[in-house]
């Protein structure tokens, strides 16, 4: 019985319908005591809905442990000294509980979002077989417009968002040479939001799922079934978690560099994590309130979108994409980073301009604050910021030119190694080139005018965050497999993992981009016969993409058993990521680095980026 | 050097690409000036940034092909660390591009807008669930006969017509959720944002018939707002010469004034609400997402007259779903939407109808 | 602020990470973490100020709803009071630093206690404005800001309370005082925000008055 008193899921399983139940309840007394004429109204089962769900989270995050270190040092009692019990994987278990290992967070983060990933795919699968042919076929529109929904909700607040995070989270401590984040127990807090979020999201189909898209427009989404409350609440959910995140990254990376990293000796992944945490502090909570107006728009009859009470639909827009489009440099920003890295790794050669790679990260991030409005150039918007946006828009196009054309000069007279990260770095390149071009169409107002939500913009968005970010993620997989694992990926298998996933990709996306022209709207579970013969190629080829991350899938786990050992540095990298045994140690570095020079000193004659100075003197200032 | 030119040759082939595609055309049928507007403005960007693709493509390419390591070859590269001439030419060629790409988009921006130009013809779009209703505020008005002065207009369900070589300032509003109104032949689409008119602004100069398309996702007919899909109320836009609309026009004032006094023309007005979904002889229309209104008796409830059961199924629809139709389909908002006395014309004008 | 007082939240937080500091600067990593979070939250009243902005200064809402009043007077009295309790939790930091025990303990208490008064105020002002959240949109954004900053002098007070009592248990001295710093500097913030949004949501006149 000892189990569910103890932090862990055992407890979560009776503190949080324990704690939910209890606020409902309480809430219904209130109601009750305020002298509501009626008990049961029609707003009240929306009401206990999110107050369920709210009070759920925190019981969930009480049961887990989060708070259990906190709550005794705020109200100031007797200092415990830190046992360390809560840090590190020593079996599989402790993967599943309260863990404050920076590299057990990664890995969690990494494994729930792609679940979530392979849901959001195989969702995609199933609209795809609606749309393989004109007219109602599979799935009627109220469902489709739910999976639609809940494809992009998915794909977007619980994998591309949150997998950097995770990356980022065992990468990044080892790379600055630190033991851990700066607050370790925020990290592991911020960790299991997330898989509250993606629940959130798929328990409603339960209650009638949410079907205003990943946008939650009003008043489409304040009219909705009870599942559009629980996809408010979940954004909510998965945003504080990133906030968290970020705060966390942004604070390890200023204060726990080793010796000598000075910020230019920072590797470029770290760099661009930076710009992406500072975006996520700064961006994320406009989405947040965007969504609180709709959910009280909702749930307490509030009038914030409701024009005939002075309401005002429009201004809904522009805070949503305060955040949404910032966050499409946060779902990419990293990659870019990861991309940096691997292409310099592979290529034996330092990378091309460092610093204008650098600042460009910095530029994006600044830049992506000034653009969001190129989302509403057909939504009945103010005039006058048409083309301030579109000149921002067509601006942001320097410094991701930059990035390419530096990666370009890095592998240029390198000497490649083709693996299969590398093959997924340089496939980046290619495909994330075809977003970028028609990012730059879509921004000249008049021709989005034409194209504006339909197929078009769908392709366009899909070049960019799966031929951009979801490569550069798997890349990045690909890379540090054998960091995480200790063996090495199967490379037959990445090979034909990568093959497949360009192929397929492209022959998904690139048709896409005929079907917005011709005059296909986007969101419609069915359409006009003549568009039916692209719609086949498209919805066979995706389903050769699904059928790809099979392969994926068995090579990850095959080869984490029989691969072969990688070894510390498999790749000969310099980054300190790599100076450490893989798995790395429990407290990562038993000797604290000194960094003496640049990431990524390839080529130059017994050049070193970190030393690793004298034990006796290290261990001293380790476990002081 | 080498990538120099292997850069260029791929800028080459790849402008040579986006000429290609400009030649097989993606772009559907020309039919208003702005279309051809945008489409110059389109095909400029295809070609220059196609050119960029096609350098990124052919040096990334050439670099794989030519810079493999050999097996077993543990060399590094050259330790180079940039070129500072070469990231100045880069980051300023992409600037002048994206300078010029602006400036002309900007230029086709101010073409394209022809609200406010001399002799518009104004035409207001009502987008609602699921369906478009125009009106012509020019052409509407009051009209004074023996029972009274009524308010007329010049309005269309589902259809319009438009004359050509004229520009049309469409004033576009919504009843309900957004909708977006786009016709893809014109190039031409904005929102139907609810609390707020949007304008926009076209001059056709192609006759014919164009689809109207719904662009955004507005509930469970969506698919079906307009498009030519299975099962669908097809909203079109036929544009005729300057003289044919003159001769409409006339005749649909006189029409319009000639119904505004009829007691039934309330009934006619706030049918147009309904047309999208429902079947009505009387208005020819023939939408099919709702059950048809020539024979409502067939679903009403036994000991309930039929005024009564239409009226409670326009005032709250869900209380009785007629068979073969499902739930929460039809918006629960006309008895606030629609003033009492066109409801009590339409209970009456429908129940009678269905009587005969 | 140096790099020793950052590893003052350390024995409280614990692992071992924390004693780490290889890099020294100038601020903890508490306060710092605080700082960062901050800007999130002023980007959360921002979306409401975005809201509040737009509708105001674009879409014409009228402010406040036509045959409504928003109380700007007798708000100026709370308004001081808040301004104040920023005042008395500079004194208990003050005193900390001479080392008065009993100044910190009760320029605390003073700040709890107008912190709460001001809450009280709030709460008052509610029930007498004749409008609620569902009356019209701008009944719903006035409540919204308020609410939303009503929220953070909730938290602040908490924070406040949690300082009360471990300053009665002894803790803080002018070398470790981390947790009350991060409270002072959370009490300012709510300050601040509450002077912006008396001016943007209170005093700022309708354009067509």
């Amino acid at each position: 019985m000892r189990v569910f008193l103890r932090p862990n899921l055992a407890r979560c399983l009776w503190v949080t319908p324990f704690v939910s139940l209890t606020s409902m309840t309480l809430a219904l007394a209130i109601r009750k005591a305020a002298g509501y004429p009626q008990l049961w109204d029609d707003g009240v089962p929306q009401q206990m809905l999110a107050i369920g769900y709210i009070s759920g989270v925190i019981g969930f995050l009480i049961g887990i442990g989060s708070f259990d270190t906190w709550f005794p040092w705020m109200i100031g009692s007797p200092d415990r000294p830190d046992d360390h019990s809560q840090h590190g994987a020593y079996s599989w278990r402790d993967y599943f509980r309260f863990n404050t290992d920076h590299k057990v967070i990664g890995v969690q983060y990494v494994v729930t979002t792609f679940i979530a990933f392979l849901m959001g795919g195989m969702m995609a699968e199933i609209f795809r077989s609606e749309l393989a042919h004109s007219g109602q076929g599979v799935i009627d529109t109220k469902m489709f417009n739910g999976l639609m929904s809940q494809h992009g909700t998915l794909m977007i607040f619980t994998f591309l968002v949150p997998v950097f995070a995770g990356i980022g989270n065992f990468v990044i401590p080892l790379m600055l040479g630190a033991p851990d984040m700066a607050f370790p127990r925020l990290n592991a807090l911020s960790f299991w939001l997330l898989p509250l979020a993606l629940l959130i999201f798929l328990s409603s189909f339960l209650v009638g799922s949410f079907e205003a898209g990943w946008t939650g427009y009003p008043p489409f989404s304040t009219e909705g079934p009870m599942g559009e409350t629980l996809f408010e609440i979940g954004i909510q959910v998965a945003g504080a978690s990133s906030i968290a995140t970020a705060v966390n990254f942004l604070v390890t990376i200023i204060t726990m560099r080793a010796p000598g990293m000075t910020l230019f000796r920072m590797p470029l992944l770290v760099w661009a994590n930076l710009a992406t945490s500072a975006l996520v502090v700064a961006a994320t909570p406009f989405i947040a309130g965007a969504q609180f107006m709709t959910m009280f728009d909702r749930v307490m009859g509030t009038k914030f979108f409701v024009p005939e009470m002075g309401g005002d639909v429009l201004a809904y827009q522009h805070v949503f994409w305060f955040y949404s489009h910032p966050a499409v440099y946060i779902m990419v920003l990293p990659g870019f980073g990861i991309i940096s890295e691997i292409l310099s790794v592979m290529s034996r050669k330092p990378i091309f301009g460092y610093r204008a790679i650098a600042f460009s990260s910095a530029g994006i991030a600044l830049l992506g604050f000034s653009v969001w409005a190129h989302h509403m150039f057909a939504s009945g918007m103010e005039d006058w910021l048409r083309v301030p946006m579109m000149i921002s828009t067509m601006m942001i196009a320097i410094p991701t030119g930059i990035k390419i054309f530096s990666w370009l000069g890095t592998i240029w007279q390198g000497v490649l190694h083709m693996t299969t990260a590398m093959l997924f770095a340089t496939g980046f390149i290619f495909t994330f080139v075809i977003g970028g071009v028609t990012g730059i169409w879509l921004a000249s107002v008049p021709f989005d005018n034409h194209v504006h939500d339909t197929y078009f913009v769908v392709a366009h968005f899909h070049y960019v965050l799966f031929g951009g970010s979801v490569m550069t993620v798997f890349a990045g997989l690909y890379f540090w497999y054998p960091k995480v694992t200790g063996r090495m990926i199967n490379e037959k298998l990445g090979r034909a993992h990568f093959w497949t996933t360009m192929i397929s990709s492209n022959l998904v996306f690139m048709p896409m981009h005929w079907l917005g022209l011709e005059g296909m709207p986007r969101r419609v579970a069915d359409y006009d016969p003549q568009f039916q013969n692209w719609n086949e190629v498209i919805s066979l080829a995706a389903f050769v993409l699904g059928a790809g991350m099979l392969i994926f899938v068995y090579n990850v786990i095959v080869s984490a058993r029989h691969g072969a050992p990688a070894g510390p540095n498999p790749y000969r990298s310099l980054t300190l990521e790599w100076q450490v045994s893989s798995p790395p140690p429990i407290f990562n570095f038993d000797i604290p680095p000194r960094v003496v020079g640049g990431p990524y000193r390839y080529g130059e004659p017994g050049a070193k980026h970190a030393i690793f100075p004298e034990p006796s003197v290290a261990k001293e200032r380790t476990h002081a | 050097m080498k990538a120099i030119i292997v850069g260029a040759v791929g800028a080459v082939l790849g402008c040579a690409l986006g000429v290609v595609l400009v030649l097989l055309d993606g772009m559907p049928l020309q039919a208003s000036v702005q279309a051809h507007n945008t489409d110059w403005i389109y095909q400029i960007m295809l070609v220059t940034t196609a050119g960029i693709f096609g350098l990124v493509t052919a040096v990334l390419v050439g670099a794989v092909v030519t810079f493999r390591a050999k097996h077993g070859d543990m060399s590094d590269a050259a330790p180079v660390h940039g070129h500072t001439g070469l990231e100045i030419i880069w980051t300023i060629i992409p600037t002048i591009i994206v300078i010029v790409l602006t400036g002309l988009s900007w230029k086709v921006l101010n073409d394209n807008n022809v609200a406010d130009a001399k002799g518009h013809l104004t035409v207001s779009v009502w987008g609602q669930k699921w369906d478009w209703n125009y009106d012509y505020p020019t052409y509407s008005g009051e009209v004074t006969g023996t029972k009274g002065t009524f308010p007329y207009k010049v309005a269309g369900i589902h259809e319009l017509v438009v004359p050509i070589n004229t520009p049309i300032r469409f004033e576009i509003r919504s009843r309900d959720v957004i909708h977006g109104w786009w016709v893809p032949a014109w190039r031409v689409q904005i929102n139907a944002t609810p609390g707020q008119m949007n304008l926009l602004s076209a001059t056709p100069d192609r006759l014919g018939t164009f689809a109207v398309v719904c662009t955004f996702v507005c509930g469970d007919a969506h698919p079906k707002m307009g498009t030519e899909v299975a099962g669908a109320f097809p909203s079109r836009i036929h544009v005729v010469t300057q003289a044919e609309f003159a001769t409409y026009i006339a005749a649909a004032v006189v029409q319009a004034k000639k119904d505004a006094s009829d007691p039934d023309h309330a009934a006619v007005v706030a049918f147009s609400g309904c047309a999208g979904c429902h079947a009505w002889t009387p208005a020819k229309a023939g939408g099919t997402v709702g059950p048809s209104l020539d024979d409502v008796a067939k679903d009403k409830p036994a000991g309930e007259t039929l005024e009564a059961f239409v009226r409670e199924s326009i005032v709250s629809p869900s209380a009785h779903i007629a068979t073969g139709f499902s739930p929460g389909v039809m918006p629960a908002n006309f008895g606030t939407t629609l003033s009492k006395d066109q409801i009590d014309a339409l209970v009456a004008r429908i129940a009678a109808d269905s009587k005969k | 602020m140096s790099g020793h007082d950052a590893a003052v939240g350390h024995d409280h937080h614990g692992p071992a990470a924390h004693t780490y500091q290889p890099y020294p600067v100038r601020l903890g990593i508490v306060p710092l973490g605080l700082v960062i979070f901050l800007t999130s939250e002023i980007s959360l009243f921002g979306a409401f100020f975005l809201w509040y902005g737009h509708a105001r200064g674009l879409n014409n809402l009228a402010w406040p709803a036509i045959g409504y009043e928003i109380p700007a007077d007798s708000t100026s009295i709370n308004t001081a009071i808040l301004i104040a309790s920023s005042f008395t939790c500079e004194l208990a930091f003050l005193s900390l630093m001479k080392n008065r025990r009993r100044g910190l303990f009760w320029w605390l208490v003073a700040s709890f206690v107008l912190g709460a008064i001001f809450l009280g105020l709030q709460a008052r002002e509610y029930h007498d404005i004749g409008f609620l959240p569902t009356t019209n949109a701008q009944g719903s954004i006035f409540f919204s800001l308020t609410g939303l900053h009503g929220a953070h002098v909730f938290i602040g007070l908490t924070l406040l309370l949690f300082c009360i009592i471990r300053v009665a248990r002894g803790h803080f001295t002018p070398k470790r005082y981390t947790g009350l710093l991060v409270t002072s500097i959370y009490w300012h913030f709510v300050d601040i925000v509450w002077i912006l949004l008396y001016t943007l949501v209170y005093l700022l006149p309708d354009k067509v008055a």
